[in-house]
């Protein structure tokens, strides 16, 4: 530790800091490792050898683990295809393809491959109604196809940022000594980007372990333990049997994590002083902008047709059968509509306390490096290897009954909305703090400013952009989710993504995509008026 | 300069706090259902209870396995009144557990022996079973004018490997009773010798009891094991979808029962007796096509009738008994 950076800290430690940390890490504390140690804790030991003895999860858990190396290689090199054609290479067309990802993003995971079934199936409307094929997408095959799809958006966005922030001088440097356009990438673009690939993959691959909804529905017989973990609770009731399955999963998400974290310790390194750097497109041959074109064009046709599947399902009578329009699945909006408030009210609240948690754990562990940040950092991103399946189930057992009884209350939704999303909105404000230079910060300090100026002057105006994306993040993954608050809705307090679930499973497409595009087209709105009210502040997809 | 901005940014932030934390607070009035039926029919009786006695339910939709958790979960600060729907045997592990209350029968409804608790813990008000949908265009396209299987034995048929549908007992208590009737109804080595020549054909054991009927309707697979009612709503529908009803089937009893200590008992009781009464379950017949426990009810088209259906003697304390052993068995099975 240098003499700067301890003086940093004594200048900035004070009543105010004192108290913000404590409120984020009494947060934390409560609401992350509280449900998750009684979770552990409530099944019995019996429970617990019971279902580590059973040979069948060996297999399950085999089978997961390979399907997250897989289903997160395709989506990073997909999610690193699309950013540097967007950034780097400046393919035709790379003003739309830059908001193409955004698409994916929109249509909660378990509406997407619901679609998905419906055009590409053994009776798809594209591969059996229009190609005429017989091809099976259940099995692991589908699985991974689908969860590329919905993933890889979240590896662009971490990408796109970092990309971005690699000075082109030196790409133009390598090129101008001779150098092709293949070795700048392999040996100036890619390297500088690593920490933005190793964050990426840590997120798409805690997010792919613990996706259910994928497998639940195009798995046919491959099994993975998330989906496992869901049924026992959903089929049998089994809250402990489904926690012990849950914390199976914990421990490949918390070697990720720890794997993780030694590389991106290795190199990080700072381009950014201020912003802005001379900006110029890689020169590359034209087969290679081809092919690059080709894919980002046919992956963004089949996001629009993902799309399309939930928009024409919506005003269909009967998918697969009779096309003919009809308004008459939007009167379920009606009697809907309650479900509807709820969820945008709630998503907005969590991207509100999500965002003002995430803004201070970054700025205690990366600006101040207050003691205790290891732990301070890992607490934070822990949620993102907590299967959401877990998560709920942990919330229920914990705050039932006890000191804190909020079964029932809004406020256990919002928070739990809150901790799922947090992992991300956390690491896009911590990694924006990363890139700017710590000079800042100690000059600052060194002129006798305190830690509310800094945070105030420097910190929050610095940050502004990536706040934005960590609340757009938050409140497009509140409005989306399943999983975990599935178990913590209650009568009356009812989710409209709990609503599109149930009613895609009694068959009814109708009513689950009329509910699924309101919900798509308010989040598109919430977007739009967030950048009319930031105005440029606001860029969600280029701040990290 | 730049505080003023900041300002301007918090206060924007305030408006839509203050925006968002409106109406989070709402009353409530009426009974609180956890609902295992359809979300749709759930809904429709809502209504109807609402119009008749100006209550207005509050719904919350769950599977099975779901609402034991949530009922047991909560024992201790019941959120919920009403248990709508769901097999017996959920019900009878609710009131071993102690979760429920009892509910008195309606004066001049006389029920079928079995079909009720007789302390009044749960009280059944339809019954379904269970059969086979098939899919009429994929059938025609893949075995022509070949007869359509009607018995169990006649799913064993290799060239059906594949093309088969059947809910994961695993993960589906409902899914359960389909093992259990084979199991019953071949005898213990029988029946598993039948299990395991059909588990190869098996194309996908979904985790949702209303899977196969989805699948089979939307013509992914040709033939799905599903309850009777859920097939006819389809049916009703305009799919193309037939129904088979093998001989020696097994069927449940849908149940409604009031959890003990909930927030509305008055209502809750109210609730129950409107389900049971004919209005409702005329209502819920129409809807759900399932057959109705209340003799009052008339039938619509598109119902099984019961003399159709020919039902094995099954015995559900069997069930639950052999459930671990079972369920080890089937992992074993399908792995």
């Amino acid at each position: 530790m240098s003499l700067t950076a301890r003086t940093i800290r004594n200048v900035l430690s004070g009543p105010g800091l004192l108290l913000a940390g404590s409120a984020v890490l009494l947060f934390l504390l409560t609401f992350v490792l509280w449900p998750l140690v009684t979770a552990a804790a409530t099944p019995s030991l019996q429970v617990w050898q019971d279902v580590l003895a059973g040979s069948r999860w060996r297999q399950v858990a085999f089978s997961t683990l390979w399907l997250t190396a897989l289903s997160t290689t395709s989506a990073i090199t997909l999610g690193l295809v699309f950013a540097l054609a967007v950034t780097k290479l400046r393919v035709p067309g790379w003003r739309y393809f830059a908001w193409v990802p955004l698409l994916g993003l929109f249509s909660p995971p378990f509406v997407g491959a619901l679609a998905i079934i419906l055009l590409f199936g053994r009776n798809g409307l594209i591969t059996s109604q229009l190609l005429g094929l017989d091809v099976s997408l259940y099995g692991w095959h589908g699985v991974w196809f689908s969860q590329t799809l919905s993933f890889f958006p979240l590896a662009y966005m971490v990408l796109v940022g970092v990309l971005r922030r690699v000075p082109s001088s030196l790409e133009q440097a390598a090129s101008g000594y001779g150098s092709g356009s293949l070795a700048v990438l392999r040996h100036v673009t890619l390297p500088l980007a690593r920490p933005g690939i190793l964050a990426a993959t840590l997120f798409v691959s805690l997010g792919v372990l613990s996706d259910f909804g994928t497998p639940m529905i195009l798995g046919g017989r491959f099994r993975v333990l998330a989906t496992e973990a869901y049924n026992r609770v959903t089929g049998w009731g089994d809250l402990q049997g489904g926690a012990v399955l849950g914390f199976l999963l914990l421990v490949p998400a918390l070697i990720i994590y720890f794997v993780q974290a030694r590389f991106a310790a290795a190199d990080r390194f700072a381009t950014v002083g201020g912003r802005g750097s001379f900006d110029a497109p890689l020169r590359t041959s034209g087969w290679g902008r081809g092919l690059v074109t080709g894919l980002c064009g046919a992956v963004t046709l089949v996001l629009v047709a993902k799309l399309g599947a939930i928009l024409v399902g919506g005003f269909a009578t009967v998918w697969g059968f009779d096309y003919t329009p009809t308004l008459s699945h939007l009167n379920w909006l009606t009697t809907r509509s309650a479900d509807l408030i709820n969820t945008m009210q709630y998503a907005l609240l969590a991207a509100v306390l999500g965002t003002v948690v995430s803004l201070f754990a970054a700025f205690l562990v990366h600006a101040v490096r207050v003691r205790g940040r290891g732990a301070l950092d890992l607490l934070t991103l822990l949620p993102a290897a907590v299967p959401g399946t877990l998560l709920g189930i942990a919330f229920v057992l914990t705050f039932n009954t006890g000191p804190l009884k909020l079964t029932g209350t809004a406020a256990i939704i919002i928070i739990t909305m809150t901790v799922g999303a947090l992992p991300t909105a956390y690491r896009i404000c911590a990694a924006a703090l990363q890139q700017v230079n710590r000079s800042l910060f100690e000059a600052a300090s060194n002129l006798g400013a305190g830690w509310l100026a800094i945070l105030r002057d420097l910190a929050v105006p610095l940050l502004r952009g990536p706040a934005g994306s960590a609340a757009t993040l938050l409140f497009i993954h509140s409005i989306g989710t399943l999983s975990a608050v599935i178990f913590v809705v209650a009568p009356g307090r009812n989710l409209a993504s709990v609503s599109i679930l149930n009613l895609a499973e009694e068959g009814y497409w109708g009513g689950a995509a009329a509910i699924a595009t309101v919900l798509m087209v308010l989040a598109g709105l919430v977007l739009l008026l967030a950048r009319l009210l930031l105005g440029r502040n606001f860029r969600p997809f280029e701040s990290l | 300069m730049k505080t003023r901005s900041l300002r301007s940014t918090l206060s924007t932030l305030l408006a839509f706090l203050v925006l968002a934390t409106a109406g989070l607070v709402s009353a409530q009035a009426g009974p609180v259902i956890y609902a295992i039926i359809n979300e749709q029919d759930a809904q429709a009786l809502a209504d109807l209870f609402e119009e008749q006695t100006g209550m207005k339910p509050t719904l919350l939709r769950g599977s099975t396995g779901e609402i034991i958790a949530r009922v047991l979960a909560e024992q201790a600060n019941p959120q919920a009144d009403v248990v709508l729907g769901g097999p017996s045997t959920l019900h009878i592990t609710l009131a071993q557990e102690g979760a429920l209350e009892p509910h008195e029968l309606p004066a001049g409804l006389s029920l079928p022996e079995g079909s009720f608790d007789s302390d009044g813990l749960w009280t059944g008000f339809h019954t379904t079973a269970l059969g086979v949908g098939v899919n009429l265009n994929r059938y025609a396209s893949r075995y022509g004018d070949r007869p359509m299987p009607e018995t169990w034995e006649d799913l064993l048929d290799p060239v059906f490997a594949g093309e088969i549908v059947v809910t994961d007992p695993l993960a589906s208590s409902t899914a359960y009773l389909f093992v259990q009737v084979q199991l019953q109804r071949l005898g213990w080595e029988a029946g598993w010798d039948y299990l395991s020549r059909l588990v190869p054909l098996v194309g996908q054991f979904p985790s949702s009891g209303s899977a196969p009927t989805q699948l089979v309707s939307q013509g992914e697979y040709t033939l799905g094991v599903s309850y009777i009612h859920a097939l006819a709503r389809n049916v009703e529908a305009g799919l193309p979808i037939a129904i088979i009803v093998p001989p020696d089937t097994g069927g449940e009893i849908g149940a409604v029962s009031v959890i003990g200590g909930g927030p509305n008992p008055d209502a809750a009781h109210a609730f129950v007796d409107f389900i049971l009464g004919a209005d409702a379950q005329q209502l819920f017949t129409d809807r759900s096509l399932t057959s109705p426990l209340n003799p009052d009810v008339v039938l619509p088209s598109g119902t099984v009738s019961a003399e159709d259906i020919s039902l094995i003697d099954f015995d559900p304390d069997v069930a639950a008994e052999q459930r671990e052993a079972v369920l080890e068995q089937w992992g074993q099975l399908i792995d």
